[in-house]
């Protein structure tokens, strides 16, 4: 019994307006359609088109003399920068330092979010108690926090946790909360109909079941935790990348500044590409891995 | 050969009544008074216009919804929650996206501790019997619509229940996919002889599967009418054209519609 599609037929007419053709060659017309899927390298050509636009770009208005080494410094300055950061070691102890702050105050922000998320999003007497207050906090901007912040645990590391868990948490839990809410009815009435209790329910369908959608939303809590991160150093620190920014700027140090912005950058999405990573690997059946 | 193998009454739902309360106040009937019977070994399909409580009724019987007034009873007892004595399919895909095949179909089987070979010998003869054979290690994600509500036909009778509930579990499915799920849904009951009770607002369908068709009113749902469905069995798809098939089609068909209007009217 045959019910999936019938492979692609060996003769391939061209597609008319609207079609989907299931090759791999394709025209520029192919590639202007909504939603159609293009070849691995056609996606990639256009990733390497972007890259060398910005370079040359970069280039041109640098090297060229158009725009003052003061506002845009030159790729080749930027390279002599980082090395000169990277020697003196003062690039990697930044680094460490956000690192540290990012990794602890958002590892904490999950291990409490999520859990809560999930109760909040399954339970309306948990909704009832932690939602209107979250609602609230959600909506202070962190960065208003800050001074509050200072005033209660100083300027050290412990204050940049406070912001990047402040930060993230408050948006995890209603994200979470909002994937347990949306499990379907159907799929946990039919555990109990195959003889689950309640208990079993939770912890073997309902939690399995919101895996996928925690794990992205880690994934984009992430990336808003370095933003908050930075605000939190941009204010007051003595250490981290956003300090390092700072500082940089102090001393009109511009292509400093910009090894300090491509640092955060990569490491952004380098954390982004692990999150995809543990997505696949971690959860091979989930239909975004 | 008839096979009209009436037994004892397994099912019966007395003055079966659910009432849902309206968001602004007031409360809406979805059932009302309803009664029916299914006999053990029998497939008994509903049918009725649509929003009618036909889906509401079977959440009844499955533990899901409370009745508000009236019971069921199921071999004597009467039903207060879900249990696994009562098999469902929906018409949603409700198999566990992060679970193989296999492992949706031993779910059951595991959740009542039943020994790892004893389990798995249960889940590769259900697997068998709906034609999934070397999808045991597939995920739901990789399978079509038609071949995931098999799994989910197999989740259910590997739990071996007293009774097997469909809510239209293959209205989702292409047409073409439907009649060859119905054909496979025959020949799965016809080995297993599970008792059925089968909801759908397909009349084809329900003539085509049941021993019996009870028709439901409009919202408040009620029983209509019963109709004896005496087509022999064992039964393939060629039975659609057969008089006394579309006899029996026009039949319903013309029950349902004086109900359909009555909503519009």
């Amino acid at each position: 019994m045959k019910e999936r599609a019938p492979a692609q037929s060996a003769v391939t007419p061209a597609p008319r307006e609207g079609q989907t053709r299931g090759r791999a060659s394709f025209g520029l017309q192919d590639a202007l359609r909504p939603h159609e899927p293009i070849g691995r390298s056609a996606y990639l050509g256009g990733v390497s088109t972007t890259v060398l636009l910005i370079m040359l770009s970069w280039s041109v208005l640098t090297y060229g003399g158009l725009v003052p080494q003061l506002f845009l410094p030159a790729p080749t300055d930027v390279i002599r920068a980082a090395a000169a950061l990277l020697r003196e070691g003062s690039l990697q102890i930044h680094t460490m330092a956000s690192l540290t702050v990012i990794l602890t105050g958002w590892a904490l922000a999950v291990l409490i979010a999520v859990p809560l998320g999930i109760l909040m999003g399954t339970l309306k007497l948990v909704e009832a108690l932690v939602e209107p207050i979250i609602n609230f906090v959600r909506y202070l901007p962190v960065s208003a926090l800050i001074p509050l912040l200072i005033l209660y645990i100083g300027i050290g590391t412990a204050e940049k946790v406070a912001v990047v868990f402040i930060g993230t948490f408050f948006q995890l839990v209603l994200l979470v909360s909002d994937v347990s809410a949306n499990v379907s009815k159907d799929l946990l009435d039919s555990a109990y109909t195959l003889g689950a209790k309640r208990r079993t329910v939770l912890s073997r369908v309902l939690l399995p079941a919101t895996l996928p959608g925690v794990m992205d939303n880690l994934r984009i809590t992430m990336g808003w935790a370095w933003t908050y991160l930075v605000v939190a150093e941009l204010v007051a620190s003595d250490r981290g990348l956003g300090y390092m920014i700072l500082d940089s700027m102090r001393g009109l140090f511009t292509d400093r500044i910009f090894v300090g912005l491509l640092t955060i950058g990569l490491l952004g999405l380098m954390f982004d590409q692990i999150f995809k990573w543990l997505h696949r690997t971690l959860l091979p059946w989930s239909p975004r891995a | 050969m008839v096979t009209q193998s009436v037994g004892l009454p397994q099912l019966v739902l007395r003055e079966l009544t659910v009432t849902f309360q309206r968001r602004r106040g007031g409360t809406v009937a979805a059932v009302e008074s309803l009664d029916l019977t299914v006999r053990e070994k029998e497939f008994v399909c509903i049918v009725g216009p649509s929003g009618c409580g036909k889906s509401t009724m079977l959440r009844v019987v499955a533990g899901l919804v409370r009745p508000s007034t009236g019971e069921v009873i199921l071999n004597g007892r009467s039903v207060v929650e879900p249990g696994a004595d009562r098999g469902m399919v929906f018409q949603s895909y409700t198999l566990f996206p992060w679970l193989t095949v296999q492992g949706n179909v031993e779910f059951g089987p595991r959740l009542r501790d039943v020994p790892d070979a004893e389990r798995a010998a249960a889940a590769r003869r259900y697997i068998d019997l709906v034609g999934l054979r070397g999808f045991e290690q597939s995920y739901p994600k990789e399978l079509s619509g038609g071949m995931m509500q098999r799994a989910a036909i197999a989740r259910s009778l590997a739990n071996d229940p007293e009774i097997l509930l469909m809510d239209e579990p293959f209205g989702a499915l292409d047409a073409q996919t439907r009649a060859l799920m119905q054909e496979l849904l025959l020949n799965v009951w016809q080995q297993t002889r599970k008792t059925v009770l089968f909801v759908t607002h397909d009349i084809e369908e329900s003539i085509l599967l049941g021993d019996r068709v009870y028709i439901m009113t409009a919202r408040p749902g009620r029983i209509k009418e019963e109709v004896a469905i005496s087509l022999p069995r064992p039964r393939t798809v060629e039975v659609v054209d057969s008089e006394a098939f579309i006899r029996l089609r026009r039949y319903i068909h013309k029950s349902i519609r004086e109900e359909s209007l009555k909503v519009l009217a």
